[in-house]
């Protein structure tokens, strides 16, 4: 194998494979990267056997063939050379990667003992645009819970029914529930491992592109065009997240986004140790944050407007913060019911996300 | 349960014999502890005041017309509690499992301890009498009821040991007040319907207990039966809670290993539940025909303390464990053992109902 191509265009497309690179594993050959040239493009290849990646990119091929080389090498080598033509030549007994005035010669390791990715059934197809997924993953990820106690919720459910994709992430304690329009007459149910959705998040773009999916029994994959994922999925059934929904609550507060979100941020510096937890007292126009530590004492005074009764209910500071941070909206409205019943963040004109977290019950 | 070996400890009129201690010439006078004003009560008083007929609890003006050659002393809380520290500090050096009950009181679990529980008390004994010129009564026992029982049978300096084999004889003659739980009122109520005695005691039934006493009726029906499985509980920090168990047959069924550890589990829950305690460690120990000992444990992020927690966690690591000797023994432990202020509800919580299938 004989291939000529640009170091940015090289180094980018060895970062989106590394993402699939186990950090720790016990068969040394998902560490290598898979190199294969011909007819004019490269495609580098990686699997934790999990998570499988793979990209393509234009390059001169000189000598079709292909080889396997440790990630973190090549990836250490071609960081710091210079932004130039970079040329990978395989020898008989190693790699040599040349760049201006830069030669290395690498030992390579066995493509016999590169594992082919799985082969999915190209039945369940569809198509959406590349940014909705993107902010389908980034407003339900945070919630994807990483408690291996059940496995299940360390995946996302992927539903679709009818022309609704709907993506929902809960981890016990909070759930959040992200629904887009897709023009589709299928009725799929895949969830999703997190790392899977957590890595995809990164390699979509946000403005532009669209994304094939294909879903067999239990694998999945996206094409983006360039770059191919392929993931298992998680067995299992996932929790009837409908049921979790309240049907109804007492107290509706509506406030500004912003300022909710930056009052919760600061309240939270004295909530860092992992069972603390901040308190609203809700009454008339008025919410109070409040959060007591060893540390000290804070107070946010926030002005809201409320519909229904008075209410004192503490949370995790964390588990409000995150859901304020995805939502796009100016203003979110927030359902309490009880201190101890959950509570339903909505952004307000957007009926598409909804977070439900659940509160702390002090004693 | 385990045969058990419990102490009781309590020291012999504490606060006046610090007192004698720290100014000799009050040795063999009637030493009398108490608040000051007019609506004072005595604290405690010295061996030599009770023979006047002063006892603690009594109003300060009754002793002084009972004593009137007493020394009365204001408590100084400050002194004996920096006594009180050391001695713990000793009983500790005997054995870690040491409930302190007040200042002045503790109980001691010496079950694993391979010595004479009356030479374990003497070398305690002997351990504070180097330091303090003070004495202790202990009661020495298979459960905290009736070493309690023991200590107050022959103080002051006594020791006492009540065994199997002398119950219920020992505690038949003993009055009703002698039966920690039973108050003044109850038992006036007990000797309205004749009863004074723990004999005449044992004579009602369960409901009648219940009736007279409310919830704690049942433990009384027990513990004068010589029952009383409360724990000796260090509390102020428990490393951690399990069991284990020694097969009658060494096994490899890992469905069976799975039943006792599931029942395990429930056990630690309700101990857990009990000290208003959560774990974030889970252990599995083993013990193999050839007596190798396997032990693997889990630590996870958040406190658990349900019992279906727990034993997903144990059966992860049971899992991961491939049987190829006999089984003989089998532990589940938790530690990381930690108290939650604050308790972050889940949808697993009853109240969600929501059953899930991992």
């Amino acid at each position: 194998m004989r291939i000529i191509t640009n170091k940015n265009i090289l180094m980018n497309s060895i970062n989106i494979v590394q993402k699939a690179v186990p950090s720790k594993t016990t068969l040394p050959i998902l560490e290598g990267i898979l190199f294969t040239a011909g007819s004019g493009k490269l495609v580098l290849t990686s699997t934790d056997l999990e998570l499988g990646i793979e990209t393509a990119i234009d390059v001169d091929v000189i000598e079709a063939g292909s080889l396997v080389m440790a990630s973190n090498t090549i990836g250490d080598i071609v960081r710091k050379l210079p932004d130039s033509d970079v040329e990978i030549v395989k020898k008989e007994n190693f790699i040599v990667v040349k760049c201006e005035g830069s030669e290395f010669e690498i030992l390579g390791l066995s493509k016999e003992e590169f594992p082919e990715l799985p082969s999915i059934d190209k039945d369940n197809e569809l198509t959406i645009p590349a940014p909705t997924l993107k902010e389908m993953i980034r407003q339900t990820i945070f919630a994807v819970s990483n408690d291996e106690i059940r496995p299940i919720l360390t995946g996302a459910l992927l539903e679709i029914t009818g022309e609704k994709m709907t993506m929902v992430a809960l981890d016990g304690y909070r759930m959040a529930v992200k629904t887009s329009n897709i023009l589709n007459n299928k009725s799929i149910k895949a969830v999703i491992p997190g790392k899977t959705l957590s890595e995809l998040g990164k390699i979509l773009d946000d403005t532009e592109g669209t994304v094939n999916i294909f879903i067999s029994k239990n694998q999945i994959l996206f094409n983006t065009g360039d770059t191919v994922i392929t993931s298992r999925l998680l067995e299992g059934e996932f929790i009837d997240y409908q049921q979790l929904i309240p049907g109804e609550y007492k107290i509706k507060v509506k406030a500004k986004r912003t300022e909710f979100l930056n009052a919760c941020d600061r309240a939270a510096l004295f909530a860092r140790e992992s069972n603390s937890n901040i308190r609203f007292e809700i009454f008339d126009d008025i919410m109070n944050i409040r959060s007591n530590s060893e540390k000290g004492n804070v107070h946010e005074e926030l002005n809201i407007i409320k519909d229904g009764d008075d209410l004192e209910i503490a949370f995790n500071p964390r588990f409000f913060i995150e859901a304020l941070k995805v939502i796009n909206s100016e203003e979110i409205e927030a359902e309490f019911t009880t201190g101890v019943s959950p509570s339903i963040i909505r952004p307000v004109g957007d009926t598409d996300f909804l977070y439900l977290v659940l509160p702390v019950r002090r004693r | 349960m385990e045969k058990r070996t419990i102490i009781h400890v309590d020291m012999d009129a504490f606060f006046a014999s610090v007192e004698q201690m720290d100014n000799p010439k009050l040795k063999g006078k009637p030493i009398i502890v108490s608040g000051e004003g007019a609506r004072s009560v005595v604290s405690t008083c010295s061996y030599e005041a009770r023979k006047y007929g002063v006892h603690s609890a009594m109003p300060s003006f009754v002793a002084k017309q009972l004593c009137p050659i007493g020394v009365f002393l204001p408590v100084r809380h400050q002194r004996y509690s920096q006594v009180s520290r050391e001695i713990f500090d000793i009983l500790k050096s005997t054995t870690q499992i040491v409930e302190p009950v007040s200042i002045d009181e503790a109980y001691l679990d010496v079950s694993i301890i391979d010595i004479d529980p009356a030479i374990i008390v003497s070398q305690i004994k002997k351990k504070i009498r180097e330091r303090y010129d003070l004495t202790l009564s202990a009661g020495v026992s298979y459960n905290k009821f009736l070493a309690k029982i023991a200590s107050d049978w022959n103080k002051p300096d006594g020791l006492m040991i009540i065994t199997e084999e002398m119950i219920p004889k020992i505690l038949e003659p003993l009055p009703v007040k002698k039966v920690h739980g039973i108050g003044e009122k109850s038992i006036k109520r007990l000797n309205d319907i004749g009863i004074y005695t723990i004999k005449q005691l044992m004579r009602l039934t369960e409901e009648e207990m219940i009736y007279y006493f409310g919830k704690l009726g049942i433990e009384i029906y027990n513990r004068i039966r010589g029952i009383d499985n409360r724990q000796v509980s260090t509390e102020r920090e428990i490393k951690s809670i399990g069991r284990e168990t020694t097969f009658e047959q060494d096994t490899k069924d890992k469905n069976y290993l799975k039943k006792i550890l599931t029942e395990f589990a429930l056990d630690v829950q309700n101990n857990l539940k009990k000290e208003s305690l959560y774990a974030k460690t889970v252990t599995i120990k083993l013990k193999t025909e050839d007596f190798k000992s396997y032990t693997r444990s889990k630590t996870l992020k958040e406190y658990i303390r349900n019992a279906d927690e727990i034993i997903k966690v144990a059966f992860g690591i049971l899992n991961d464990y491939s049987i190829k000797k006999s089984i003989r023994l089998i532990g589940l432990s938790v530690s990381n053992i930690g108290k939650m202020k604050y308790e972050q509800l889940t949808f697993f919580d009853d109240d969600f109902k929501i059953k899930i299938e991992t």
